[in-house]
């Protein structure tokens, strides 16, 4: 069944991303809309024999000579996920000291007392590397009175 | 005990009235940021670094540059305007891309109106220039050859919704004919298009066209000052060649509107005296960057000046 | 002023005490820069400008031109070992790269990188010093006719370097170049596919899509891994990184060529490194006795890359010192960082500031050759991380991500730019699809077509336009030969 998916999944998407881009075109000139179609064009032709070598089974897909968890997976995807809406609310530091050590040991890592060091000192060399040297600002969070 | 209270309270009262004041007087407590809305290292980045590094002196406080480049920087100026207006966060403005992005695009979302402008710095007037072995040698003739036949002539500009889309388009309706303007991303590349003659011609501004001029690859045929600019003194400006129109590109300083008084007057203030520094004046001459200050007041009135005869333009001859 | 005092002179300044340290600090600076996924050449040049501010002019451009050169290699540190891209030109590195560390040949990937790159640096230094103004002067021929077939050329290399599948390398190819029409055309003004999101105007930020569709992509690889190092075989891991006279030997003519093709590339403004490398790579791969180890952990192909990125180095501050116009976006950062220092571009350079710009001329020299000791030192230490376990590794590499795709732009939908395209690269790297091929149609698409409307409009309907110049010629030929000679070749059109 995944297997089914792999193959056809990526066509279908293929076909819904030429759809929009020749349809979502109000307010183009001329000359503005002939490459994007004549690119939508390309990609049309490029999938439909794409489609019909997977057909006609002529297609493989890509062997990983990895062994890979579908537990992890889900969760170093979902970790990130919510790592990434969390960092404007609370702040890349404070974010960031709670992704990484809890991803880390979630995929099983053992040694929590790395795990903490490692997360504190990048995240330490970040701020020192980013917003002292270089003044560039990072996502902020006010507690306090305290700017983290 | 009834006098210790009393005593309490009339100090309570004294204190009181005096702390609010001693927070007022304590602007800039803290450094201010500076939104500049072009990418970091460009002229208008290099122009802003030097300025503010100038104005700390005079300021007390650190000026942090925060670069926002994008959209023509539409960007940048969209978060000044949405800034808070403490004081704390200024940005620098580029009239008059800054006047015509939203006139010619109705959902963009800053106005003139949102900004209290600080002060003006830089007035860099566009040119018209051609190579050194062209065929024209005056303004007149270029655009006698480009009424000839439409698109005969080509010139290189930096794209629509500049200041020099304006002029063009404006000199195109005044002699009823079409220009072949080609459009590349920054004046360096049109200038290579130059040089290799692919085009015929290159809008750009002044400031950029010293060390092509220099060494004899651009020869100017007008600039869009309101007098002959002491930079060039032989080029005529294109009222002398019968095209009235004033075309220049200016560089200030700007604000969210309703920021307290003292913080504009203090940034105004620190800003006036940098540019009067000889320092920053050596400075700004090996940048290129002539330099013409205005006050809040005066740089308001003249950008809405410019911002009304855009309007009125954009109904008849849109750019 | 005589040309060999003058340059006596320059070369006695450049070793001073002052700029040998100051081309030391931007060596490690830009190491550092470099390696790290997010922060690129150009933001890592354009933040330093400032400090330079209160430096004699030389010193200030040898730290700057240390920066430029230093992380050009130092991307593929991180390229190398854990297969995401320092910076945009170690993109088509990690193709080879990383599937030499994972047969634990990282620290020969990583000093052949080092090497190759200090021979490009060399190659485009001597180029800039001895032959600039007859350089410059080909730039000139490159109009937008010929851009245009630049960038076709850039295109086609796809054909050959698609790993697995042709359809599926070109598919992608396509997807990237569709991709790129996404912002405001630059041409006719017209704002196309931006759900009116002022962060999309200047396009589907670069930075954040090329650090999610290779760092994010791995942070989920690497997390989702049962094996928990990025070796396969501990056994085979060698500690070794210094390069070996044998690989020297037999890849020598490899190292000059792509250092060549880099300079080249580099001196034509608007093509940046990672169209030098592709077409360096395609090239390698072209000739190679062995082209079916490409993709697998071919060291020719790692060494053509880091040959041709640090070709370009030297190559696009031709057109700048010399015409004032800049060779690719770093260069036009540099541009900021000479006129601080006073220094004009053009003639008056070589004459008026002769002492200044012999003395950086010379210091980039140097700053390649420090470059390739620090780089050296640097890696022996940095091939250590791949035997750190990927379960804390992939959380550290999302930090890196999420910084390096905010700082650019200050965007937080940067951020969200990168996790939508770290999903799509691992879909795509399951599915089969080749991500390098993406990130050229994605850099290509945009010149392509600006040059080809602007040569349209040049041409005024006269077709003969596209094929009347020597140069225009000689790259249609190329492309030609690109696109039809590894089907000739292979007779295939499927995976293998």
């Amino acid at each position: 069944m995944t297997k089914y998916l792999d193959e056809y999944l990526p066509i279908a998407f293929l076909y819904a991303l030429s759809a929009y881009f020749w349809w979502d075109v109000e307010d183009f000139t001329a000359d503005s809309l002939m490459y994007p179609r004549a690119l939508v064009g390309v990609l049309l032709v490029l999938t439909t024999l794409l489609l019909v070598f997977t057909l006609m089974k002529k297609m493989r897909l890509p062997q990983s000579k990895d062994e890979n968890s579908p537990f992890k997976f889900c969760v170093v995807l979902a970790a990130s996920i919510v790592y990434v809406f969390a960092v404007p609310f609370l702040g890349f530091a404070v974010s960031s000291l709670l992704y990484a050590p809890a991803t880390a040991l979630l995929l099983g890592y053992k040694r929590k007392g790395m795990v903490f060091f490692v997360s504190i000192l990048t995240v330490v060399l970040i701020y020192i590397g980013f917003r002292t040297v270089l003044k560039v600002p990072l996502p902020t969070v006010t507690l306090l009175g305290m700017t983290l | 005990m009834k006098k210790i209270w009393v005593a309490f309270v009339l100090a309570l009262a004294l204190t009181l009235s005096v702390v609010p004041a001693a927070v007022w007087a304590a602007y800039p407590e803290k450094p201010v940021e500076v939104i500049v809305a072009m990418q970091a290292g460009g002229g208008t980045d290099v122009a802003a670094r030097t300025l503010f590094k100038f104005a700390e002196k005079y300021f007390g406080q650190s000026f942090a540059i925060i670069n926002k480049p994008g959209a023509s920087g539409e960007i940048g100026w969209t978060a000044i305007a949405q800034a808070k207006p403490d004081g704390y966060t200024i940005g620098f403005i580029n009239p008059p891309a800054f006047l015509m992005l939203p006139i010619q695009r109705p959902a963009c979302k800053y106005r003139l109106e949102d900004f209290q402008l600080i002060a003006n710095v830089v007035m860099d007037p566009g040119v018209i220039g051609v190579s050194k072995d062209s065929r024209f040698k005056t303004l007149r003739e270029f655009m006698a050859e480009a009424k000839k036949a439409p698109k005969s002539v080509s010139i290189s500009y930096t794209g629509p919704g500049t200041s020099e889309a304006l002029l063009l388009a404006r000199l195109e309706k005044q002699e009823g004919t079409e220009l072949n303007k080609v459009p590349f991303d920054g004046s360096a590349p049109g200038m290579v298009a130059l040089m290799g003659n692919h085009v015929d011609a290159v809008a750009m501004n002044l400031s950029e066209t010293h060390t092509y001029v220099q060494d004899g690859n651009l020869r100017l045929l007008g600039v869009g000052a309101p007098g002959r600019d002491p930079a060039a003194p032989d080029v005529p400006t294109y009222k002398e060649e019968g095209y009235d129109y004033l075309q220049v590109a200016l560089r200030g300083v700007a604000a969210p509107k309703n920021i307290p008084a003292e913080a504009l007057k203090a940034i105004q203030d620190a800003i006036g005296k940098a540019i009067e520094d000889p320092e920053f004046q050596a400075k700004a001459a090996e940048l290129q960057l002539p330099l013409r200050y205005m006050n809040a007041e005066e740089y308001t009135k003249f950008l809405q000046g410019i911002n009304k005869d855009l309007q009125e333009e954009w109904k008849t001859n849109p750019w | 002023m005589d040309f060999s005092s003058v340059f006596l002179n320059a070369a006695l300044a450049a070793v001073s005490p002052a700029n040998l340290l100051f081309c030391f600090l931007g060596t490690i600076v830009g190491i550092v820069i470099g390696a790290l996924p997010g922060f690129t050449s150009t933001m890592g040049v354009a933040l330093f400008i400032p400090f330079t501010y209160s430096m004699h002019p030389a010193t200030g451009l040898i730290f700057l031109v240390s920066i430029y050169c230093s992380s050009t290699y130092g991307g593929s540190i991180s390229a190398i070992l854990i297969n995401t891209p320092g910076t945009p030109s170690a993109v088509i590195t990690t193709i080879d790269g990383y599937e030499m560390t994972k047969n634990g040949e990282g620290g020969r990937a990583l000093a052949m990188a080092v090497f190759s790159s200090l021979v490009g640096g060399i190659v485009s230094a001597l180029a800039l010093l001895l032959i600039a103004p007859p350089l410059a002067r080909l730039v000139l021929l490159f109009g937008p006719v010929e851009i245009f077939y630049l960038a076709l050329f850039g295109l086609s290399v796809i054909v050959g370097f698609s790993k697995g599948s042709l359809i599926k390398g070109l598919i992608s190819g396509v997807a990237g170049l569709l991709l790129a029409t996404v912002g405001v055309d630059g041409i006719s003004g017209v704002y196309r596919y931006t759900f009116d999101n002022v962060s999309l105007f200047e396009g589907i930020p670069i930075v954040p899509m090329v650090i999610g569709l290779f760092s994010t992509c791995q942070v989920f690889v690497l997390g989702e891994q049962k094996r928990t190092t990025i070796v396969h075989d501990i056994a085979t891991f060698s500690d070794s990184s210094v390069p070996r006279m044998s690989d020297i030997k037999a890849h020598w003519f490899n190292m000059l060529r792509s250092s060549v093709i880099g300079t080249i590339v580099g001196i034509i403004p608007a093509a940046g490194m990672s169209i030098a490398c592709a077409i360096a790579y395609n090239e390698a791969k072209r000739v190679s006795k062995h082209p079916e180890k490409f993709g697998n952990g071919s060291v020719e192909g790692v060494i053509a890359s880091e040959a041709a990125n640090n070709g370009v180095t030297g190559g696009s501050l031709v057109p700048l010192l010399t015409l004032g116009v800049p060779g690719n976006t770093v260069s036009a950062i540099f541009l900021g960082g000479l006129l601080i220092h006073g220094l004009r571009p053009g003639l008056q350079l070589f004459t008026k500031y002769a002492d200044v710009s012999y003395t950086l001329l010379v210091g980039l020299f140097i700053a390649n050759v420090m470059m390739f000791v620090v780089g050296l030192f640097a890696a022996k230490q940095v091939v250590k991380v791949t035997k750190a376990s990927t379960d804390l590794l992939a959380p550290i590499i999302m930090l890196l991500c999420v910084v390096g795709s905010y700082a650019i732009r200050n965007n937080l939908f940067d951020v969200g730019v990168m996790l939508v395209f770290g999903i799509v690269g691992y879909l795509m790297k399951r599915w089969g699809y080749s991500t390098p091929s993406m990130i050229l149609g994605l850099i290509l698409g945009p010149m392509a077509e600006g040059e080809f409307r602007r040569a349209l409009m040049l041409s005024r309907g006269n077709w003969s336009y596209f094929c009347s110049r020597p140069v225009s010629i000689i790259l249609l030929v190329l492309i030609v030969i690109t696109l039809v000679g590894p089907a000739l070749r292979n007779r295939r059109i499927m995976s293998k």
